[in-house]
Formats: structure tokens, sequence, C-alpha cells
């Protein structure tokens, strides 16, 4: 190959007549109320945002009112409880509703500009997480207004959140909300893995992706695997408020630290979730304010990958004064210790970067310098709270509040300022004002460190945290007067940003590369992305090739225009960035948001034991998903596209290679982080109160097992064999597969309901102690993968019947199939764990 | 094709298992991790703070043993590469593979010096 072969661009200009009109008219955004249905990463990432700047306003204002009645002793602004309820809402918006979703919403956003996309490969899931959380998290806030919010601390611990201690309906509004919001980033999640690795611009090899990229790969992945320990959590805790299946009341062979365990299993990796996206906006704003790229970029990838895994090993840190054996603390603490090493590596290839380059003091680079100012004092701190003496001292203290916001504002919120300024001329007509924005930079750093490093001092002054009032004589009147100036000043910034935000940004064409940089989302672009897709040779392809944009706009590169009428992007191999297939998107529809509506009531209902609306509205939420799956998979109308260059593409693929695959099988992985969540819960309680357990005589029904297990067999065989008629397609004979789905389908259900039938018969109650729960919330953990198998796959069935699901076009089936094997599997496991583990322990 | 013919080539192939690959040495660390954590507790829960300084001397042994050869490996294998036409000098998953699997030796390491320093199980 030479250098010429590289050099030839794809496509000729000028592109023929109507080419951009037709493309334009295909990804045009609905008007009006109609609006409402739009699916487009641009319009529903920057709803996504606003919507999470909403609740940083929201979280920020309790805070404010917490500052004022601090800010002098002995004050009465407001109650204890109510004081506890705003601390408690406030640290729970903040971490749930502000700061995951706001990073989840800028890579929503960000991701397919910057990788050379139309879009993320499931825009409607997208528009689904975005209402889901947004409705959500407002009826969740509105609790405040009917004084029922929970008031347990943002972590929720029982003994104090169980049914005896908390009998209102607050905590169970925080489980089932957040448990609910919770699925919705695990929806966003899977978006964004499929996304980075699929859909990249061809020759956007894995290695010469964007930073940002990396961490939202990283955090996405994260989140597969911590989200559902704290939705097994808030599982547990709530059939044991509704139902007194007792997971946590250590007098029927439960354990409240087994909710610590969860909780912080996910806690810990949660403030990672939230800080490696920073660090990625960080790692893309530093190279186009210094004008030089990012110094070593292998290390830092490799540094981000670490830090995520090794977070994982230190949730049992915040449990350091609750009693375990030293020796496990010991392996917490060094595991925290290790996990600020390679973010020490990160900051030194920013400092590299700044030195490398010549820095440009705009508004984004400030806030990236007060980033890295107070994260490192944040980071440093924190490694003196990883020292055990040391967290015994400032445990509960103040000490740890200051710790606390400085990660979580310097790691999180001074980025995402930096991000709004920076990235604001990629989407908006307008650029954001730079005058204002350094005024805003001051207030909000004068103010933060004002406000919270005397904390610190306050702290070691013994002052507790999460106290509504302190007496005078304490003397700690005149540090909490100084940190509630300093959270004002710090609020008067933010709200300047807030007001230049609404006067200046405007959906639209946007205002283009004003910093010059070098990455993909500074191309040219409209509600399609880029006008053609780049091929791609260089980590900052608009530095390398100065006509690059010049020529992306002409539509000199792939996919010009829209090759089969339908919206439509390159779906390229996951390492080498090698074209696959052209796959075909949806149009803008009601069903996203009629679902999430669905979902959020649903929920909500079941907060107030109104099961059967709950169950109404959970009911349009599946029709709405039905309706929404329905118009999927057109038939295309041709079986392969030119995209350019004489490069021909499969419109259609299915199998392992196809991007619904890949989706599915992401989602099991969280099916498997539950269940394993699951799995740690149970023999955990099992260390803790091996008496419960049953001998092996009392699991004698073990004839029920051999007879489940059997139906589970067959039922995996039958689908195996209905997936392989579907492969050979007889046109003769119809009826086999329809015959075998439902036989298998049936297999598997009535396997699942001699499951639960055998217990009950052997006289086994969830109520009557630990072991007994969770023997029946191994059937329930099955049955959430059985349901959707079932909805699927008599969906799948209307597929078929309407000639809409053949050898080709089969990923209705294929999706049930892998849920369907999936809870096989499961269901096997359960009979060991149910049946065989009290045999072998015993 | 506009890829260099090795890419295309390696593109037909790539799948989820390279990043799976790319992962085993942090899933080593995770394994070595949870082993030691878990097979503490149940060490201690029935009265068997001898054995732990044991099990964990072979477990962290075993997890060194199994990185040091993914580093030594992908070092290899990287080396072996011959310079691609887009200019990308390296096997960049290979070189993810054994630079991640060496971090994870590092931490396995100081995760497993905590045996040497303090009690079992109290
Ligand atoms: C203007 C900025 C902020 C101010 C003035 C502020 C103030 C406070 C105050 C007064 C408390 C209660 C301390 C106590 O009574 O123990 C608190 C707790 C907390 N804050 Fe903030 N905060 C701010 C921003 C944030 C942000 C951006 C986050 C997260 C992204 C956050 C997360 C938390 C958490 C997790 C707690 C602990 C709640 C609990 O103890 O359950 N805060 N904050
Ligand atoms: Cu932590």
């Amino acid at each position: 190959m030479t250098n010429t072969d590289l050099l030839k661009l794809p496509n000729s200009a000028p592109r023929p007549a109507g080419e951009l009109e037709a493309l334009e008219r295909i990804w045009s955004t609905p008007t009006g109320f109609r609006r409402l249905t739009a699916i487009n990463n641009n319009i529903i990432g920057v709803y996504y945002i606003a919507t999470a700047l909403a609740f940083f306003v929201f979280a920020g204002v309790l805070a404010a009112i917490m500052r004022a009645q601090l800010a002098v002793p002995d004050n009465t602004l407001v109650s204890p409880d109510v004081y506890n309820q705003l601390m408690t809402m406030h640290g729970t918006v903040m971490m749930f509703l502000f700061a995951v979703p706001a990073v989840e919403a800028a890579g929503v956003l960000l991701l397919p500009q910057m990788l050379g996309a139309r879009d993320l490969p499931f825009p409607r899931l997208s528009a689904y997480a975005f209402w889901a959380y947004a409705i959500g998290g407002t009826i969740f806030c509105s609790s405040l207004l009917f004084g029922l919010s929970p008031a347990g601390g943002w972590f929720m611990y029982p003994p104090l959140t169980s049914s005896s201690f908390s009998s209102g309906i607050g905590a169970d509004f925080w489980l089932l909300g957040i448990g609910f919001i919770e699925i919705s980033a695990i929806a966003g999640a899977i978006e964004i893995i499929v996304g980075v690795l699929r859909t990249r611009a061809p020759g956007m090899t894995i290695g010469k992706m964007p930073v940002f990229a990396w961490t939202m790969l990283i955090f996405a992945g994260m989140v597969i695997f911590a989200f559902p320990a704290i939705i097994l959590a808030t599982l547990l805790l709530e059939l044991e408020r509704a139902f007194g299946w007792p997971f946590f009341i250590s007098d029927r062979g439960g354990d409240p630290l087994l909710w610590q365990h969860l909780f912080w299993f996910f806690g810990h990796p949660e403030v990672y979730v939230i800080f490696l996206p920073a660090a990625g906006m960080v790692s893309m704003i530093l190279p186009s304010m210094t004008q030089s790229p990012l110094v070593a970029y292998n290390i830092i990838v490799v540094a981000l990958i670490a830090t995520g895994f090794f977070s994982f090993g230190l949730w049992v840190h915040h449990m350091f004064t609750t009693g375990l054996p030293n020796l496990s603390l010991g392996f917490f603490s060094a595991a925290s210790m290790a996990v600020s090493l390679p973010s020490g590596v990160q900051v030194f290839a920013w400092i590299a970067t700044i030195a490398n380059g010549k820095l440009r003091f705009h508004t984004p680079a400030l806030f990236v310098l007060g980033f890295l100012f107070i994260f490192t004092l944040g980071g440093l701190t924190g490694v003196m709270v990883a020292m055990v003496p040391f967290d015994w001292q400032a445990h509960d203290t103040y000490f740890v509040v200051a710790h606390l916001h400085y990660v979580l504002i310097g790691g999180m919120v001074f980025p995402l300022f930096a991000a709004i300024y920076y990235w604001t001329p990629a989407f908006s007509r307008k650029a954001l004002d730079e005058r204002l924005g350094k005024i805003a930079f001051w207030l909000m750093f004068i103010g933060f460190n004002l406000a919270f490093f005397i904390m610190h001092l306050t702290g070691l002054w013994g002052m507790p945290r999460r106290v509504y009032t302190y007496k005078s004589e304490m003397g700690w009147g005149l540090p909490n007067l100084v940190s509630t100036i300093g959270a004002y000043i710090f609020a008067a910034g933010v709200a300047i940003v807030l007001f230049d935000l609404i006067r200046k940004f405007r959906i639209g064409y946007p205002r283009g590369n004003v910093w010059s940089a070098g990455t993909l989302e500074w191309l040219p672009n409209g509600n399609y992305s880029a006008r053609s897709v780049p091929i791609i040779r260089h980590h900052n392809p608009l530095w390398s090739d100065p006509a690059l944009s010049r020529h992306v706009e002409e539509g000199r590169y792939y996919l010009p225009g829209t090759a089969t009428g339908y919206r439509e992007t390159i779906v390229t191999s996951p390492v080498e960035a090698v074209p696959q297939y052209v796959m075909i998107m949806p149009q803008p529809s009601w069903a996203p948001m009629i679902a999430a509506a669905g979902t959020a009531a649903f929920f909500i209902l079941l907060t107030f034991k109104l099961v059967g609306l709950a169950l109404f509205a959970g009911a349009i939420a599946v029709i709405a998903m039905i309706r929404w799956g329905w118009d999927l998979e057109p038939k295309p109308p041709f079986a392969e596209v030119d995209i350019g260059g004489g490069l021909r593409l499969p419109t259609y693929m299915s199998g392992p290679r196809s991007h619904s695959w890949w989706a599915v099988s992401i989602l099991l992985l969280a099916a498997a982080a539950l269940y394993l969540s699951y799995v740690f819960s149970y023999l955990y309680l099992w260390t803790v109160a091996p008496g419960v357990w049953p001998s092996a005589a009392d699991v004698s029904y073990g004839s029920f097992a051999a007879l489940c297990a059997a139906l589970f067999i067959v039922a995996s065989v039958g689908m195996l064999l209905a997936s392989h008629t579907l492969r050979i397609a007889h046109r003769s004979r119809q009826w086999i597969f329809p015959v075998l789905v439902i036989g298998s389908l049936a297999a598997l259900s009535v396997g699942l309901v001699l499951e639960v039938y055998g217990h009950w018969s052997a006289g086994l109650r969830p109520t009557i102690n630990s072991f007994a729960a969770l023997t029946y919330t191994a059937s329930l953990l099955q049955g959430m993968l059985v349901a959707p198998a079932l909805v699927i796959g008599v969906y799948s069935l209307a597929r078929y019947a309407r000639g809409d699901l053949d050898s080709n076009r089969r990923a209705a089936f294929d999706v049930t199939h892998l849920l369907f094997q999936a809870a096989v599997v499961e269901g096997l496991f359960n009979q060991l764990l149910v049946y065989g583990f009290p045999h072998v322990v015993r | 094709m506009w890829f260099g013919n090795e890419a295309m080539m390696k593109g037909e192939t790539d799948t989820i298992f390279d990043f799976v690959s790319v992962l085993a040495g942090p899933l080593i660390w995770f394994a070595h991790f949870f082993l030691v954590y878990g097979a503490q507790s149940v060490l201690c829960t029935f009265d068997r703070a001898a054995a732990v300084p044991w099990m964990i001397f072979v477990a962290t042994v075993l997890a060194l043993g199994s990185v040091a050869w993914l580093v030594i490996d992908g070092v290899r294998r990287s080396d072996r590469l011959i310079p691609r036409p887009d200019g990308e000098h390296q096997d960049f998953m290979a070189y993810l593979k054994y630079a991640i699997a060496f971090a994870s030796g590092i931490s396995i390491v100081w995760v497993g010096a905590t045996a040497a320093v303090l009690p079992s199980c109290n």
C-alpha cells in the first residue's frame, strides 16, 4: 500500500443534488409538541444535562438551607427531623440524580460526535433512560414538599432504615426510587458500551480512541458491575420492609452489616464512576487549551483501567470502624492506597501536557486548574482517612464532610463546568461569555475553598457530622459562619454560569471549533452529526489533516447521504474499527417516553402500596415497549449498500456480530453481577448465622430440585432446536418453530413455579429466617430473567406470524434466546445453592 | 482497502474476547482479592487463625505467577509485531494486556504483603 492510496478520498465532490437535503430530512427533529418524541443524541443529551443541572440546583438549595441553619450556634431555623431529611435528600440527589446522570448525559451528548457516529446505537433506549430518570427523579424530589422524605442519611443504613425504626414511607421512596434510577443508569451504560465499541469511525482503532471515550467505556463497565449490588441491596431491604423477609434483622439470622457491604461495594466504585469521566473530560480539554497532544496517552489508558478495577477492592474502607478483624481492614487499606497511584500518574501526565504546550487561560482551562488543585488536596486527605488509625479519629466528623466535598466537587463539579464552557460551542449556536465565565470561576473557586477547607479544622476540633446544630460553648461558631459565607459565594458563581447558559445555549447548527481542537466533535455538524464519516489515522485528526473539516462537510468521506432511506450509522469492529455493516436506526417515537412514565408510575405506586394501580402502570409500560420494538428492524430495501469508495456493506447483521447481540450480552453481565451479589449475600449471612441453615435432612425434598433441573434442561434444548429450525427455515413446516418456542417457554415457567412450590410445600416460609428468605430470593431473581424472556418470546412469535422474523432478521428471537438460556443457567445454579449447599456444609 | 490488509483481516476476527484477554490481569487481581478476603473470613469464623498466613501466601504466589506469565507473554508478543501502514507502532491491545497485568501484579503484592504485618483474626 502506498501513501497516495491512503490519502485518496472515498467520494468525489460535488455531491449529487438533493443528497444533503435527504439526509437532513431523515434526521430532522420533530417540532412543536412532538419535540418530546425526539431521540437524537444531541437533543436528548442536552435535555439530560439540563435535567441533571436542575437537580444540582435543587440539592444545592437544600445545602444552602443546611448551611444557613449551621451558620450560628443553637439555631432553630429548621427542626432536627427536617435537617435529617434535608441532609439525606441533599446527599442522595447529588450522588444519584446529579453526579452519575450528569456524566452519563455527557456521554450521550458527546460520544457519537466524538467517535464519528451518527447517533448512539439505541437512540430509543437513551430516550427511555432519560425520561425514566427525569420523571422518576422529579417525583422523588417532590417527596420533600410533603415531608415524606427519607431521613436515614444517603447510605440508608439499616437497622435505622428498617421498618421498626423508620415506619413511614420515606425509606420506601428512597429504595424504590433509587433502585429504579439505577436501572435506567444500567440501560444508559449498555448503550454507551455498544456505542464506544461498535460505532467508531472507520480506522479509529481502540488505540486511537479519544480518552473521553475510554473513560466512558470504563464508566459504563463499572456501572454494569457495581450498580447491581445496590439494586440487590434495595430489593432485599424493600422485601424486608414490605414482607418481613429478614435479611438485616439479626435475631432471625440476618445482619445489618450485609447492607453496608452491598452498599459500599457499589458506593466506593461510584466515586470513581463519577470521577473517571470527569478525568476524561480534562484529558480532552487540556490538549486543546495547550494546543499540544496529550502526553502519555498509553499510560493514561492503563491508569484508567487500573483505577476502574482496583476501586472495586475498596469498599470496606467505609467500614473501618465497624469492628471487622484487623487483617480484613488491612487488605482494604492497602488497596485504598494502591488506587491512588494510577490517579497520581494521571495528574503527572496532565502537568506534563501543560508543560509541553502553551496554556491559554480560557475559562475551561481555569476550571481544569481549579480541579487539579482541589482534587490533589482531596486525594491527600483521602490517603489520610485510608489509614485505619486516623479514620478512627476522624470518622463521622466534619473532616470527612470536607474530604468528601473536596473529592466530589473538585473531582467532578469543576471538570463538569470546564466541560460546559468547553463543549457549548460544539452544540450551541453561541459560545458562552468568557468574561462572565472567569468571574464565575473565581467565585466558585474561592467560595469552595472558604467553605470546605475550614471544615477539616472544624472536624479536627471535634464537630460531628450530621448534627442539626451545636452549642455555642463548643466554639465552632466562627468556622461554621465562614463555611456558610463560602457556600453562598460558591452558589453565586454557579448562578452566573446558569444565567449565561440560559441566555446563550441554543440547539442548532453549532458555533464550531472556537478552540482549534483536534477531535471529531469539532467537525461541522448537524442532527446527523458530521455530513460524512471520515477515516481516522491519528489521535487528533483535525490537527493532522487541516482539510478534514472541509472534506467531511463536502461529503467526500463515507456515507455522505442516506444509503437506505432510513437513519443509519456505520458499525465497525471493536478493536480495529473496520467497517462491518450499516445499521438502520429508529425514527422518533412516543413509545420511550410513555414506557418511561409507565415504569416510573409503577415504582411510585408500589411505594404507596397501590398494587393494582401499579400493575396497571406496569402494563402500560410493557405495551409501550412492545410498540417501541414493533417497528424496529424494518425490511432493508437493499441487502447491501455502497457507502463510498466502492466499499459495500450489508445492511443487516444477526448473531454475535450484531449490535443487539452485544447489548443483550452486556445486560446479561449485569444480571450475572446481580446474581453474584446475591451469592455473596447468601454466603455472607451463612458465615454470620450458620445456625439458621437447615441440616441436610431438612432439605430432603430434593426430588423437586431434580424435577426442576430436568425441566430447565428440556426447555434449554427445546430453545436450541427452535433456534436451529429458524436458521434452516422450513417454509413448509412453519408450525415447528412456534411449537418449540411455546413448549420451551412453558417448561421454563413450570420449572420455576415448581421450584417455589417445592419450598412452600416443605413448610418453608420466607419470613422465618434469613435462609428461607434467601431461598425464595433465588427464585425471585430467576423470575426477573424469566419474565422478560416470556414477554419478548411472545413478541417474537407475533413477529414471526407477521413474517418479520426469519433466518436473517431474527434479533427478537436471539434476544429471547440469550435471556432464556441465562435463566436456565441461573435456575440450575439455584438448585445447587439451595439444595446442594446445606448438604456440603453440614 | 483503506486500513491495510492486516487490519482488515484482524477486523474480521476481533471479538469481545479480545477485551476479556486484556482484562486477564485485573481479573486475576480480583480473584486473588476475593479469595484472600473470603477465605480469611471463613477461616476466622471457624477458628483456624493459623491457616490464614499460609492461605494468603499460597494464593499470592499463584496469582503473581500467572500475572508474571501474562506480562512476559505480552511483551514477547508486542515485540514481534510488524509496523502497520497507519503508523501505529505496536499492537495496542497487547500493550494494554501486559501493562495492566503489571499494575495488577503490584497491587497483588501490596494486598498480599499486609498478611505479613497484621495479626490474622482480631
Ligand atoms: C454548594 C455546594 C455544597 C454545599 C454547600 C454542601 C453542603 C453540605 C452539607 C452542609 C452537608 C451535611 C453535612 C452534615 O450535616 O453531616 C453535606 C453532605 C453531603 N454532601 Fe454536600 N454540599 C455541596 C455540594 C455537594 C456535591 C456537589 C455533592 C456530590 C456530588 C455533595 C454530596 C454530599 C454528600 C454525599 C453528603 C453526605 C450526606 C449524608 O451524610 O448522608 N455535596 N453537604
Ligand atoms: Cu470509598
